[in-house]
C-alpha cells in the first residue's frame, strides 16, 4: 500500500498500541521459559519475571523419566513429511478446484469442508479401528499419509490461487504447449508458495503438538513424539512444573526456528506475490 | 478430454487419501449415535434414543449457548484487530513488523492445554497473580473467584482463545493482502481516493475469499472449542456449565460417562449445525457485490 | 519345531501354573521348575512408571520372560482410551494392563481383564495372605477375582506438629488424634488454631481435602436400582465446608493446585487428609524438597494422625488381559507384583510403599521410621488403618457422583446459592450420566 502522509501522535499512539499487543503476545511465552528455570515449590508459590537456578535440576527430572531427544526425532519423521506431502497434494487440489471447471465441483469442494466439521475427538475411535484393520498399528504411516487430504490447507490455497493467479497466465502456457501438470509444477506452484508457505507452518505446528493421535496410535515407547514424551513427566501424583515446562520449552525450539525462518521466506514470497499479481 | 474433466485428475489424490482414511471414522460416528452402551465396548441397537434425548436434554441446549457466546466474544474483536493489523503491518511503513508479526503468532506455538494451565495459576481466587495485584492496588477489599463467576469465566475462555488467534488471523489476512494488486492501489490514490475510500473500496472487497476462508475455518474450529474450558476446570465445565461447549460435553459423555453412542449424536448434531451456518456464511460473502465490480473494472481499466 | 517347542512350553507352563497355583510348598518341585522354563515376551501397560521398576525384580525369578512396559500417560482420559480401543478391537496388545482406582471397576464391568479365582490361576488361594479390601474390591459380577495389586491405601491425616504444640500443647499422634478422630473436634481444632494465629494459619489448605473421608462415610452404594441416595452426611459436609469457608478454617486452596502444593511447605497449613502414597509422592516432594532430593536432612516437621473417618484412596490394580495370546507368561507377571511375598518386601523397603501381602505386612511393619515424620513408624500406623476399611458400598459410578456433588459443594461454599438450589442443581446434573435413574433422594 503507498505511503499516506499521517499525523505524528496518531502515529505514536498507533506504535504504543502495537507494542504493547506484542508484550500481552510474548509475556506468557516467557513465564512458560522462566518456569523452566523454577523449582516445583517456586512455580506453585506465583509467577516469576527472573529466571531461576533449577534449570539442570529439571533437565535431570526429565532425563530420569523419559529420552526427550528421542521424542524430538520421532516428532521431526512425522512432522516433516505430513508437511511436505500436505503441501503438495493441498496445492494441486487446490488447483483442481479453482481453475478447472468439472461436474461436481462444487459438491466435491463442500465434501471437502465437510471432513473439517466432524469432532476429531470421536472420529479417532473409528480410526483406531480402522489403522487396526489395515495393520498398521504402532506405525507412523497413519499419522503422515492421511495428510494428502488436508482440508483447512485446500481451502485456504484455493482462494489464494482463484484472487491472484489469472486464468490468462495458464492460458499463455498452454497455448505455449506447457501440459498441464508442467503447468502446475512449474507456474502454479511457485506462484501460490506464499500461500502454501503459510498454512505449511501451520501444519507443521500442529502436528507436532498434536498429542491425542499419536497416543491412540502408537504402541511403544520409544516411537512416541514430543508432546506424548511430556505428559509423562507429570507423574500420577507428583507435580513436576518445572520439568513440564523445560519440557515444553524444549517441545517449541523447533517450532520458533520454523516460524522464523519461514517467516523470511514468506515476506519475501508474500512480496513476489504482490509484484507479479 | 475437455480441459475441466482433467481437473479430477488434480483432486484424483486428495479423494482417494480421504476414501482410505477420512471417510471410515466418519461411518463409524454415524452408526455409534444409533447404539447405547452396555459396557465400556459393547453396545446395542438404540433406535433413535439418542437423537431423542438430546433433544431433550437442557444441558445440551445450555452448551449450545455458551459455545456461541464463546466465539463471538472472541471472534468479533479478533477479525477487526486482525483486518486492521494486517493492514497497518502490510505497508512497510515500519520497522520491526516481520518481528511484531512473528511476535503476535507466538501465542499460537503452545497448546491450548499449556496455556490454560498459565491462566489457571493466574486467575485462582486465593493466590492467583490477578488478585494480589488488584488486592495490593486497593481495586479490591476481598478476592474475588472469577472462575466461579459464570460471564467471566466465559470471558476468560474468550480472552485466550482470541490471544492465541489473532496473530494467526493476522497472518492469513496479509497473506490475503498480497494477492492484492500494489497498480490498484497506486491507480485509486491517483484517481483521489482517501485511505478510508481505498479500504473501503478496494481492500475490502478483494479481501473477500480471505475473509471468507477466515470466517468458515474460525467457526469451525470455534464451535469445536474445548481444550481451554476443559484444562480451567478440570474437564467438568463448572461453574454449573457456564464452560460446558458442545465438544467439551460430547467428550464427557464419551470419556466420563462412558456412552460413546450418545455423544456420536452430539458430535452428528455439531457437525450439522457448523455445516448449516457455513453454507449460510458462504453464501452471504460469495455474491457478487458492487464494490468488488469497481475494483475488478478498475483493474481492467489499468491492463488496457 | 519352533512352534511345536513353543505349545509344549506352554502345556508345561499351563500345568505347573495348576499345580503352583496352591500354596508354594505344596508342590515346590513345580513351583520350583516352573519360573525357569516360562519363556516369551509379554508387553505390560500403565500409566505411572512403578510399574517398570518391578521388572528387574521380576526377571531375577523369570529370567526368560522378557517385559515390554509402556507408560501411556493420564492425560485426556488417553489411557483409559487406549485401553478401550484395544479391548474394543480385541488386541493382542497388552498381554497385562493396570486400572485406577477411579475406573478399574468400569474395567472389571467390561470384561477387560480374565478371572482369576478358577484354574489355571487359581488366584483365591492367595486371597488368604492378601489385605481384604484389595481382593474384594477386584471381584467382578460372578464373584470371580478379576485383578491384583501390590498395594493398599488407607488414608491418614498428616499434621504440623509444630502448631500441634502451640494449640494443643503437645504433638503426640495420640493426643492430636483425640481432636482428629471426629469431626466436630476436628472443626473445632480449626477455631482454635485460627484464633491462636489470628487467621494467619489455617486447619487445612481447602474444604475439598475432606471429601475423601466424607465420601467413604456411608453405608450403602449411591446407587440401588433406579434410585440414587445422597446420605445426609453429604448434606453436613456441604455446611461444614461453607462453616469453614465462612470462618476462616480453611484457606481456600483447590485439592491438587498450585497454592495447594506450595501451602505444604510454607508452614501455614495444619493438616492434609491423604493416604499412604501421599506420604513418599506428595507430602516429601513438596513439603521438603531439598530433603526428599536427597539435599538436606528432613527436619521432622510432621505427624500422623487419625482422620475423622476412615477411608481409602486411589491403588492400581494390575490384571490379566482377556485378549492376551499367553495368559500364562501374563499372569506369572501379575502374581509376581500382586503377591509376591519376596517381592512385596523389597518393594516395600525400597519405595516406602505400604503393600498389600498381610505376611509382609506383619513381619516388616515394626521396622519402620520415617525422619519426615519425625520418627514415627507410619507403617504401622497404616497398618491399624487398613484393618478399618470397608468398601462394601463402592459403585461403578462413585467418581462421577462426587465429582457432580462436589461442584454444587464449591458453588454453595462460594455463596453462589442455597443448599436447597445445589441440591436441584446436583439432581439435573447426576440424570445427565444416569438417565435410568428415576428417583433421588437425599437424606437431611
Amino acid at each position: 500500500m503507498m505511503i499516506q502522509p499521517r499525523n505524528p501522535v496518531s502515529s505514536i499512539v498507533l506504535r504504543v498500541f502495537l507494542v504493547g499487543l506484542a508484550i500481552i503476545c510474548v509475556m506468557p511465552f516467557y513465564m512458560m521459559i522462566i518456569n523452566a528455570t523454577r523449582s516445583n515449590v517456586e512455580i506453585s508459590r506465583g509467577v516469576w519475571l527472573t529466571p531461576g537456578d533449577q534449570l539442570l535440576r529439571n533437565y535431570e527430572i526429565i532425563q530420569s523419566k523419559v529420552n526427550i531427544w528421542r521424542g524430538f526425532y520421532s516428532s521431526s519423521i512425522i512432522a516433516i513429511p505430513s508437511v511436505v506431502l500436505s503441501a503438495f497434494f493441498s496445492a494441486l487440489t487446490a488447483y483442481g478446484f479453482a481453475k478447472f471447471r468439472f461436474r461436481g465441483r462444487e459438491a466435491l469442494f463442500w465434501v471437502v469442508l465437510a471432513t473439517m466439521m466432524i469432532p476429531q475427538q470421536l472420529g479417532l475411535i473409528g480410526y483406531y479401528d480402522l489403522v487396526l484393520r489395515l495393520g498398521l498399528l504402532d506405525r507412523y504411516i497413519p499419522l503422515i499419509i492421511p495428510m494428502i487430504a488436508n482440508p483447512g490447507m485446500v481451502f485456504f490455497v484455493r482462494a489464494y490461487i482463484q484472487s491472484s493467479i489469472p486464468d490468462s497466465l495458464i492460458e499463455a502456457a498452454i497455448i505455449d504447449g506447457s501440459g498441464e501438470f508442467r503447468t502446475f509444477i512449474t507456474i502454479i506452484f511457485p506462484l501460490a508458495m506464499p500461500a502454501v508457505a503459510t498454512m505449511s507452518i501451520f501444519t507443521f505446528i500442529h502436528k507436532w503438538n498434536d498429542l491425542i493421535t499419536p497416543l491412540v496410535l502408537l504402541n511403544s515407547a520409544d516411537k512416541f513424539p514430543m508432546p506424548v514424551v511430556i505428559s509423562t513427566i507429570r507423574g500420577l501424583y507428583e507435580t513436576n512444573f518445572g520439568a513440564i515446562y523445560l519440557g515444553i520449552t524444549i517441545s517449541v525450539i523447533p517450532i520458533l526456528i520454523v516460524v522464523v525462518t519461514f517467516s523470511r521466506a514468506l515476506i519475501r514470497g508474500l512480496t513476489i506475490g504482490a509484484i507479479k499479481g | 478430454m475437455k480441459r475441466g474433466n482433467k481437473g479430477y485428475l488434480f483432486i484424483l489424490p486428495y479423494f482417494l487419501a480421504f476414501l482410505v482414511f477420512q471417510l471410515y471414522p466418519i461411518i463409524y460416528t454415524v452408526i455409534l449415535s444409533f447404539q447405547r452402551p452396555i459396557t465400556l465396548i459393547d453396545m446395542e441397537f438404540a433406535g433413535l434414543e439418542n437423537y431423542r434425548r438430546l433433544l431433550t436434554t437442557p444441558i445440551f441446549f445450555r452448551a449450545i449457548g455458551n459455545t456461541w457466546y464463546i466465539w463471538m466474544v472472541n471472534f468479533v474483536p479478533q477479525i477487526v484487530i486482525s483486518v486492521f493489523l494486517a493492514v497497518v503491518l502490510s505497508e512497510g511503513r515500519f520497522r520491526g513488523r516481520e518481528v511484531l508479526r512473528t511476535l503476535y503468532f507466538l501465542p499460537n506455538l503452545v497448546t491450548a492445554a499449556s496455556i490454560g494451565v498459565l491462566f489457571a495459576v493466574l486467575m485462582d481466587w486465593r493466590f492467583g497473580t490477578l488478585n494480589q495485584v488488584l488486592l495490593q492496588l486497593g481495586v479490591l477489599a476481598e478476592p474475588i473467584n472469577w472462575l466461579q463467576m459464570p460471564r467471566v469465566a466465559q470471558g476468560t475462555v474468550s480472552l485466550i482463545q482470541w490471544w492465541q488467534w489473532f496473530g494467526y488471523t493476522t497472518i492469513i489476512f496479509m497473506a490475503g493482502l498480497s494477492a492484492i494488486s500494489e497498480d490498484l492501489y497506486e491507480a485509486a490514490y491517483i484517481d483521489g481516493a482517501g485511505r478510508f475510500q481505498v479500504f473501503h473500496l478496494i481492500t475490502l472487497p478483494l479481501l473477500r475469499p480471505t475473509m471468507l476462508y477466515v470466517l468458515v475455518t474460525s467457526l469451525i474450529g470455534g464451535l469445536q472449542i474445548f481444550d481451554i474450558p476443559r484444562v480451567l476446570t478440570n474437564g467438568r465445565g463448572a461453574p454449573d456449565n457456564a464452560l460446558t461447549t458442545m465438544v467439551l460435553y460430547l467428550y464427557n459423555q464419551a470419556f466420563h460417562f462412558f456412552n460413546v453412542g450418545y455423544a456420536a449424536t452430539v458430535a452428528l448434531f455439531l457437525f450439522f449445525m457448523i455445516l448449516v451456518f457455513s453454507v449460510i456464511l458462504y453464501v452471504l460473502l460469495n455474491r457478487d457485490p458492487e464494490s468488488a465490480r469497481m475494483a475488478r473494472a478498475a483493474r481492467r481499466r489499468m491492463r488496457t | 519345531m519352533k512352534r511345536v517347542l513353543m505349545v509344549a512350553m506352554i502345556l508345561i507352563a499351563a500345568s505347573a501354573g495348576v499345580s503352583a497355583g496352591g500354596r508354594q510348598e505344596t508342590a515346590p518341585a513345580a513351583a520350583a521348575a516352573a519360573p525357569g522354563e516360562l519363556a516369551g515376551r509379554i508387553v505390560v501397560w500403565s500409566f505411572t512408571d512403578e510399574v517398570g521398576q518391578m521388572i528387574e525384580p521380576f526377571n531375577q525369578v523369570y529370567p526368560n520372560i522378557e517385559v515390554e512396559f509402556v507408560v501411556i500417560p493420564t492425560d485426556g482420559e488417553a489411557y483409559l482410551n487406549r485401553i478401550n480401543n484395544a479391548m474394543r478391537s480385541r488386541a493382542a496388545t497388552p498381554d497385562v494392563f493396570t486400572g485406577e482406582r477411579a475406573f478399574f471397576r468400569q474395567f472389571i464391568d467390561s470384561g477387560f481383564w480374565e478371572p482369576l479365582s478358577g484354574a489355571p490361576y487359581n488366584a483365591e488361594a492367595l486371597v488368604g495372605d492378601l489385605v481384604e479390601y484389595v481382593t474384594e474390591l477386584s471381584r467382578d459380577g460372578q464373584g470371580q477375582i478379576s485383578a491384583l495389586s501390590w498395594q493398599a491405601t488407607p488414608g491418614a491425616l498428616f499434621f504440623r506438629r509444630d502448631i500441634a504444640r502451640d494449640v494443643l500443647g503437645s504433638d503426640d499422634p495420640a493426643v492430636v488424634s483425640e481432636w482428629t478422630s471426629s469431626l466436630e473436634r476436628y472443626y473445632e481444632l480449626g477455631e482454635m488454631i485460627r484464633d491462636h494465629y489470628n487467621a494467619e494459619r489455617f486447619l487445612l489448605s481447602g474444604y475439598m481435602d475432606m471429601q475423601e473421608f466424607v465420601y467413604n462415610q456411608r453405608t450403602a452404594p449411591y446407587v440401588q436400582g433406579s434410585r440414587l441416595t445422597i446420605p445426609a452426611s453429604l448434606v453436613e459436609f456441604m455446611q461444614v465446608a461453607r462453616d469453614m469457608r465462612q470462618n476462616r478454617v480453611e484457606a481456600g486452596a483447590s485439592t491438587w493446585s498450585p497454592p495447594w502444593f506450595s501451602s505444604m511447605a510454607d508452614g501455614s497449613v495444619f493438616s492434609y487428609i491423604l493416604p499412604t502414597w501421599g506420604l513418599h509422592y506428595v507430602m516429601k516432594p513438596n513439603a521438603e524438597p531439598d530433603a526428599h532430593a536427597g539435599n538436606a536432612e528432613f527436619r521432622g516437621d510432621w505427624g500422623l494422625a487419625v482422620p475423622p473417618a476412615p477411608y481409602s484412596w486411589g491403588g492400581t490394580w494390575i490384571g490379566v488381559s482377556r485378549h492376551s495370546r499367553q495368559k500364562d507368561l501374563a499372569w506369572a507377571f501379575v502374581e509376581f507384583v500382586g503377591s509376591n511375598p519376596e517381592f512385596h518386601e523389597l518393594w516395600a523397603r525400597s519405595t516406602g510403599d505400604f503393600v498389600s501381602n498381610t505376611q509382609v505386612l506383619a513381619r516388616i511393619k515394626d521396622e519402620f521410621s520415617d525422619p519426615f515424620l519425625a520418627g514415627q513408624n507410619h507403617y504401622q500406623f497404616f497398618y491399624d488403618q487398613v484393618q478399618e476399611i470397608d468398601v462394601s458400598f463402592i459403585g461403578p459410578w462413585d467418581l462421577q457422583i462426587q465429582n457432580a456433588w462436589g461442584d454444587q459443594v464449591e458453588l454453595y461454599v462460594n455463596g453462589q446459592k442455597s443448599i436447597d438450589q445445589a441440591i436441584a442443581d446436583f439432581e439435573v446434573a447426576v440424570r445427565d450420566f444416569l438417565p435410568n435413574v428415576t428417583e433421588v433422594v437425599v437424606e437431611r
